[in-house]
């Protein structure tokens, strides 16, 4: 393995860790701005 | 001499010459970024963010390929400064202050301390095409940087670049922090925020008056509390404009507002002030816990306990009659869950527009049905008209989740019995009435209103942050009984009670 595709391996794993970790978090955030768009809500 | 001369200059043209040849690797790192950028920008300009996309795809290729044609200084400074654009305002701005550091430091810090918001996220799209965007401006910076002919200026650079990232999460770790700051001249403003005119006249101005009735009972403070009260209106597109208004021009220091339909409107403006706000709605995700909670007994809280009771009373068979209408739905719906649970059966159930008027025949079918109690849920003018009709078929059998006490005529509902807020201080209404003696007690706000009032004012009184306050205050004495909310909540949970319709008024059974 060259020292440029074991920089690229590393730069692809930390790129993956970062958007992977985002989405964990956003998908299991209970705070969403909103969650659907109800109508019509008495109260 | 000489020789030595030309060939330390053919060196430099020739490491230059390589720079140049690796342009075309920046250039790829701007497309990939500017792709991000596009898709993130549809979820705020809509269909301009494809304007803006071309605009990032098509220009700094453009300058690229004149300035390597021509050797035209003027393109490559143009691309440098297309690169400045999406690596600040697209990469550092937008993806990281707004979006990233939100994501990763944002959530760890309110998870360790109440002091920070739970951060609020947009759609998933949104979100993680603003970490791309983050990601991507890095390639943009890096592939730019090796543009620099100066490998001492490069290095600078790319240390100030690096400080420069450090110094932001810097910044955002004591910027995120909400700290208590007095009230500018000790004055607290509260906007009530409710709607006061249209089909929720009748429920807006008795919230109103259970606010300044609140108001009214503080004494002596250490801070004079103002109410800012404006009439939102029923449509939520115009209450847009008045929240913006009460936010943004009164500059209020908390909101205490009701409808949920309304409060949804009101909860980014909030969270965008950083200012508490209370709500009396029934939507529960309207209550974050960050800025916005909610204060009313949850559908789930009154099924459950208008199944204990129908159980209590030896009902086995249950027939619904209900409107179509989402609030309405929501306690059908928590109501079967526990009817199914304590083993009883709805024995039938429909569900009609709210422009029905006659309900003969579905009062027909639904006494075919043979059942115990007749579940009835209608906004006026239907539930009226429902409670007539079950009246002339003389059927008086008749139970439901809150509407009797919304009934503009509650006497067409004499002696049955229903769930509703828990009003302990049943002194509060007494004082009400003899107050607002023409104004009607809606008992499924009005405790809440004056309670949300209460709660913000003891903030300010004990010196903390409103929404640190909120976010800590686990339970509340409340004049409708006990309020609770479990940690990291925005949702202030409370138990219904039992009500029945005697001699033409609401009245509360023993428990």
């Amino acid at each position: 393995m060259t020292r440029n595709t074991f920089v690229w391996l590393i730069v692809i794993v930390v790129v993956t860790v970062v958007l992977g970790g985002a989405s964990l978090i956003v998908a299991n955030n209970p705070v969403q701005a909103a969650a659907g768009a109800p109508v019509g809500f008495i109260h | 001499m000489n020789m030595s001369f030309v060939s330390k200059e053919g060196l430099a043209m020739e490491s230059q010459n390589e720079n140049w040849r690796g342009g075309w690797r920046s250039v790829v790192a701007v497309a990939l970024t500017a792709v991000a950028i596009t898709f993130n920008h549809v979820f705020t300009l809509g269909s301009g963010a494809f304007v803006l996309g071309a605009t990032l795809l098509a220009v700094p290729p453009a300058l690229w390929i004149g300035f390597r044609r021509t050797g035209n200084r003027l393109a490559l400074a143009a691309y440098g400064v297309m690169n400045a654009w999406i690596v600040v305002g697209f990469g550092v701005i937008t993806g990281l202050w707004d979006i990233t550091l939100p994501i990763f430091a944002g959530t760890f810090l309110s998870s360790v301390s109440t002091a920070y918001p739970k951060p609020v996220f947009g759609a998933f799209g949104f979100e993680i095409s603003g970490v791309a965007m983050f990601l991507g401006s890095l390639f943009v910076l890096y592939y730019g940087l090796q543009l620099i002919p100066s490998r001492g200026r490069r290095v600078a650079l790319s240390g100030g670049a690096a400080i420069g990232v450090t110094a932001i999460l810097f910044a955002f770790v004591a910027l995120d922090r909400d700290v208590w700051a007095p009230p500018t001249q000790g004055v607290v403003k509260i906007g009530v925020i409710v709607p006061t005119t249209g089909p929720y006249a009748m429920l807006g101005n008795s919230f109103v008056k259970a606010v300044q009735m609140a108001r009214d009972d503080l004494g002596d403070k250490k801070y004079r509390y103002e109410l800012v009260i404006r009439d939102s209106g029923p449509d939520p597109e115009k209450a847009k404009q008045v929240i913006r208004r009460v936010v943004n021009d009164d500059k209020v220091d908390a909101i205490v507002g009701g409808i949920s339909l309304i409060g949804q409107e009101t909860k980014p403006y909030a969270t965008a002030a950083r200012i508490p706000h209370l709500c009396v709605c029934t939507v529960s995700w309207i209550g974050d816990g960050a800025y916005n909670f909610t204060n009313i007994p949850s559908p789930e809280a009154e099924g459950e306990l208008w199944a204990r009771e129908a159980q209590r009373r030896g009902i086995k068979r249950v027939a619904l009659l209900t409107q179509d209408y989402p609030s309405i739905n929501n306690h059908v719906k928590a109501l079967k869950i526990e009817v199914a649970r304590l083993g009883l059966t709805v024995a039938d159930e429909q569900r009609f527009d709210g422009s029905v008027s006659d309900f003969r025949s579905l009062i027909r079918r639904a006494a075919a049905s043979r059942p115990d109690v007749y579940y009835v849920e209608a906004l006026e003018p239907g539930l009226d008209l429902l409670g007539q009709q079950l009246g002339d078929a003389r059927i008086h059998n008749v139970s439901a989740v809150v509407a009797p006490s919304l009934s503009d005529n509650p006497a067409l509902f004499e002696g049955a019995w229903y769930t509703d807020s828990n009003l302990t201080d049943i002194g509060f209404k007494r004082r009400f009435e003899e107050k607002y003696p023409d104004t009607r007690f809606a008992t499924h706000m009005m405790p809440y209103a004056y309670d949300s009032v209460n709660m913000i004012v003891s903030a300010f009184e004990t010196g903390q942050n409103p929404a640190v306050y909120l976010r800590n205050l686990r339970s509340y004495d409340g004049t409708a009984g006990p309020l609770t909310k479990a940690a990291a909540s925005g949702n202030f949970a409370s138990r219904p009670a039992v009500w029945t319709i005697a001699s033409g008024k609401p009245a509360l059974l023993n428990q």
